[in-house]
């Protein structure tokens, strides 16, 4: 049903130029043979994706990132799935207060939550490890999976677990045989989306992390804030590319705009 | 001339044709039913009358002046939608209002005619409230009133019913025809109950796959349905396999079962081979061996006013509605014979043309 | 199973309790700390001194300096927000219209970039608005100026850069409210004589109001906690709340002043976001729900 007139399409073809233009811009100046961020126009060069395999910098914080992503993602879902159990299953007294906890990390400013790890870590002694930044991650990935962990269990069919009952599986059974698989995609979602959340966050991290264990996107930063050479651009584009990857796999698996806007009732 | 004319409109979504070749005349004040199964083209119908679908062929005609291309928001007809529609963030009122302020008409002009329509689906009381506020019921009135306060050409239905329970849909079906009535505003109601269509309309239109298969009189389709779509969708009817002998004028001599019979005949009946259709209530369940037919009782059940027999018979199974007048004395399995006048059964083509 | 397990009242508390853990030790107590941080006294030479006084909240509020960077940050904040309102939710109706398989594509592209980095995407608009950049080029190439405009280091820069960061919210938010609204009532309508526009006007957005107040509440939050965007952008002339707790943080070191100033904006948010709802709750509750 394309009922829209030509004006709408005018506004929405310039709608999505305003939305891709910064992306397309990034991946255009990764191909420049020059050495400042300019686009290229008459000659191209991979010179600037090399230049990334001879920085040690950039890659032990892609493999940090990568493993900060992976740790605190599953941290929170370690957490989230019993307590997405409790609030979908149960009506106890706490139930209001707990929704408001796990999902206040959403209304907290990050520079706040910021210096908030970043004072209670220095108390402890242990800044800029990797136990400590991934305690961190996952307090403020957890609203991300706690919300999709939730919506699955709550729009699940609860007669499939009485069928499994009643045909004599215990409790336990019964959850890893029945209740799991059928909440596994969200569940599979709640991760991914919580793992590109840490793999991408800068605001929090920029706090928490030291010299020796500097994030992908704080390392980019600092390192834009500082010089201007193309590299910041090729980098950015290869991670432009694993986004973009990474977003039609969730697309495929569940739906971009289900994960994103969250199922409301 | 009649009022509204749909003259061959036809409309195809890539190449499914949905409407073909759709012919109707309506008179002014008529209230008219599109009736036929589920996905049988007559909410596109309406929707093309509305101008919310262009037809690919044909003409709509509105008192002498053709609407076929004509915006939907300038043909002055009023649409009550199956799911009401009701804009969710207007109370009742300014629903009522909203129509009314794209005519630009003054406050006093307004109030007055908003009084009015909300006066006669009783709902004065109400105005103030928003749709979520209200019982279907009310709903659906709000929609009603919305659409007749613009004083439209013509009123469109599309199965304004359907969400009502059935007491409800019996009440509201009195309270629209009175008002229909009362306003004697050219009406178009599609639904698929066969007992809505025939307790409100003046004609029935009977649609199957994007045709419109007859026209007329609910009582005349009812009495004599052009074919066996017809006879089958519209109430319940008994059909037995008979051989044509003869047909002369109205008239035909068919047999079955060893015996001739006389009965009216409706044009276009050609078939060596024909069905001879009979309303169950038109039966009569006599002694056994004096009917036309015989057979042994199935099942009998009671319907309040009428009882319901399945009778088994070397033809097949017949359906016989008797009134409820006293207790009657046939059990299940007790051997009985069928008749029926030759003038109350009616002789359709075996195809289903 | 629910009958049974509903009578161990424990349960869901047993359940949470990780969570909890977490959240206890993680949030609670790291927030508490902040704020008591708020009060102790710094001096360059001696450091951070354990004390309870309202001098830091005294500099913050008292100083014109910091009354800027508060507006600023607001500014910034309900600019972004009215350029998404204004964007989105014409960008969010036309997307509801369109067939399904345009609508997916193109629905992939504009919240698509909610999980690419906003350093990368701010990255972007650094590259298109630079003197030198891709925008001042076409200007100048088309012949519309002879000397490069200056987008970036300006507000304008910064408020264009934070509506494309921040929009996705506001297309689906809104899209979402739309996608569950009832298709005849525009058709209602239209049959009642309205115009397009009209129906647009009268029906659409008043029916989409939920959907643009919530994508108008995450928008405004993040517009005004915002980091990455007005530290690449604004630079260190255009300081905003949270560019300014970084760098007393990080540069000057002087924590409690830091820890103030992410109290105030903290509370101010909070304020923002609680009146919002409180508003709308009683303006829509009987229309809505
Ligand atoms: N936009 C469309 N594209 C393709 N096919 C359509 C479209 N709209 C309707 N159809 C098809 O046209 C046929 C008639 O549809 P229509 O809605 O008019 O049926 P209907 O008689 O109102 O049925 P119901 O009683 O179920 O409402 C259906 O087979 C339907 O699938
Ligand atoms: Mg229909």
């Amino acid at each position: 049903m394309n009922k829209n007139g030509p004006l709408a399409l005018v506004f929405h073809t310039l709608f999505i130029v305003f939305m891709v233009a910064p992306l397309a811009v990034v991946v255009w100046v990764a191909f420049t043979p020059l050495g400042y961020l300019q686009v290229p126009t008459t000659q191209w060069s991979l010179r600037w994706f090399y230049a990334i395999f001879e920085n040690e910098g950039f890659i032990e914080s892609f493999w940090l990132s990568l493993a900060l992503g992976i740790a605190s993602a599953s941290l929170a879902l370690a957490c989230a799935v019993p307590a997405a159990l409790a609030l979908a299953r149960y009506s106890f007294k706490a139930r209001g207060f707990l929704v408001g906890l796990f999902l206040s990390p959403l209304v907290i400013p990050s520079v706040v939550l910021g210096i908030a790890f970043l004072r209670f870590l220095t108390q402890l002694n242990i800044t800029g490890t990797f136990f400590g930044m991934a305690l961190c991650h996952a307090v403020f990935v957890m609203p991300f999976v706690l919300r999709l962990a939730l919506a699955s269990i709550t729009g699940m069919d609860r007669s499939a677990e009485q069928a499994a009952v009643s045909l004599g599986a215990t409790h336990g059974t019964t959850f890893r045989r029945v209740t799991l698989p059928m909440i596994l995609p969200g569940l599979v979602g709640g991760w991914v989306l919580a793992f590109i959340t840490s793999f991408d966050e800068l605001t929090v991290t920029i706090f928490i992390s030291s010299p020796s264990t500097t994030t992908l996107p704080v390392r980019l930063f600092n390192h834009i804030t500082q010089t201007t050479t193309p590299i910041v651009a090729s980098i950015s584009a290869v991670i432009i590319f694993l986004s973009v990857a990474a977003i039609l796999i969730l697309d495929r698996l569940y739906g971009l705009d289900r994960l994103l806007v969250g199922s409301k009732r | 001339m009649s009022f509204l004319n749909l003259q061959e409109i036809s409309k195809s979504f890539g190449g499914f044709v949905a409407v073909d070749q759709f012919n109707l005349e309506v008179d002014k004040g008529e209230f008219v039913s599109l009736l036929g199964p589920s996905g049988c083209g007559k909410t596109t119908t309406l929707q093309m009358i509305a101008g919310f679908l262009d037809p690919s062929h044909g003409q709509i005609m509105v008192g002498g002046e053709d609407l076929t291309a004509r915006p939907a928001n300038q043909r002055n007809i009023g649409i009550v939608f199956q799911s009401y529609a009701l804009f969710p963030h207007l109370t009742a009122a300014q629903n009522v209002a909203f129509g009314l302020e794209m005519r630009k008409a003054t406050q006093g002009e307004r109030q007055e005619k908003i009084d009015r329509a909300l006066d006669l689906v009783h709902l004065s009381a109400f105005r103030d409230r928003y749709p979520k506020q209200l019982s279907g019921g009310q709903q659906q009135r709000v929609a009603l009133a919305r659409a007749i306060v613009i004083e439209p050409t013509i009123l469109l239905l599309d199965e304004p019913m359907s969400n009502l329970d059935a007491k409800l849909r019996e009440d509201m079906q009195l309270e629209l025809r009175s008002i229909q009535e009362k306003l004697g505003i050219t009406t178009i109601l599609v639904t698929h109950d066969q007992n809505e269509a025939m307790a409100l309309s003046d004609r029935i239109a009977v649609m199957n796959e994007g045709r419109i298969v007859q026209v007329g009189k609910p009582h005349e389709i009812y009495e004599d349905p052009a074919n066996v779509f017809v006879s089958s969708f519209l109430g319940k009817n008994n059909l037995l396999a008979v051989e044509v002998e003869d047909i002369s004028g109205s008239k035909a001599s068919v047999r079955f079962n060893g015996q001739s019979l006389t009965v009216p005949c409706r044009e276009g009946v050609t078939n060596k081979e024909a069905w001879l259709s009979i309303r169950p209530e038109k039966v009569q369940l006599t002694d056994k061996g004096s009917g036309l037919l015989e057979g042994q009782i199935k099942t009998r059940v009671f319907f309040g006013n009428h009882w319901l027999y399945q009778i088994e018979t070397a033809s097949g199974e017949f359906l016989v509605y008797s009134q409820n007048t006293a207790v009657p004395n046939t059990a299940p399995r007790d051997a009985v014979g069928l008749n029926w006048q030759a003038d109350d059964a009616r002789l359709l083509n075996m195809d289903a043309s | 199973m629910s009958g049974v397990l509903q009578r161990k009242a424990g349960i869901p508390y047993w359940l949470s309790l990780p969570g909890v853990m977490l959240f206890g030790v993680m949030l609670f107590t790291p927030l508490i700390m902040t704020f008591m941080l708020s009060f102790y006294t710094f001096d360059f030479y001696e450091g951070i001194e354990r004390a309870f006084n309202l001098g830091n909240y005294a500099d913050v509020l008292s100083d014109s300096y910091f009354y800027e960077i508060f507006l600023r940050t607001f500014g910034y904040g309900l600019s972004t927000t009215v350029l998404a309102v204004l964007l989105g939710v014409p960008e969010a109706y036309i997307l509801n219209r369109m067939h399904s398989r345009w609508r997916a594509i193109f629905l992939l592209a504009i919240i698509g970039p909610l999980l690419i980095s906003v350093v990368v995407r701010t990255l972007g608009w650094m590259i298109l608005l630079g003197n030198q950049g891709l925008l001042n080029q076409i200007l100048i190439g088309s012949g519309l100026t002879s000397t490069p405009f200056t987008f970036i280091y300006t507000d304008f820069g910064v408020i264009v850069a934070l509506t494309h960061v921040l929009i996705p919210f506001m297309v689906v938010s809104v899209w979402a409210v739309l996608q569950r609204l009832d298709p005849q009532t525009e058709n209602a309508a239209v049959s009642l004589g309205a115009s397009q526009f009209t129906v647009f006007f009268r029906v659409v957005v008043p029916q989409a109001i939920p959907g643009i107040l919530s994508g108008s509440l995450i928008v405004f939050s993040l517009a005004t906690s915002a980091f990455a965007t007005p530290a690449m952008i604004g630079g260190r002339r255009l300081k905003v709340a949270s560019t300014t707790i970084y760098d007393e943080f990080l540069n000057t070191l002087d924590w409690p002043l830091g820890a103030a100033i992410a109290m105030i904006l903290l509370v101010a948010i909070m304020t923002v976001i609680m009146s919002y709802n409180r508003l709308v709750e009683r303006r829509y509750a009987q229309v809505f729900q």
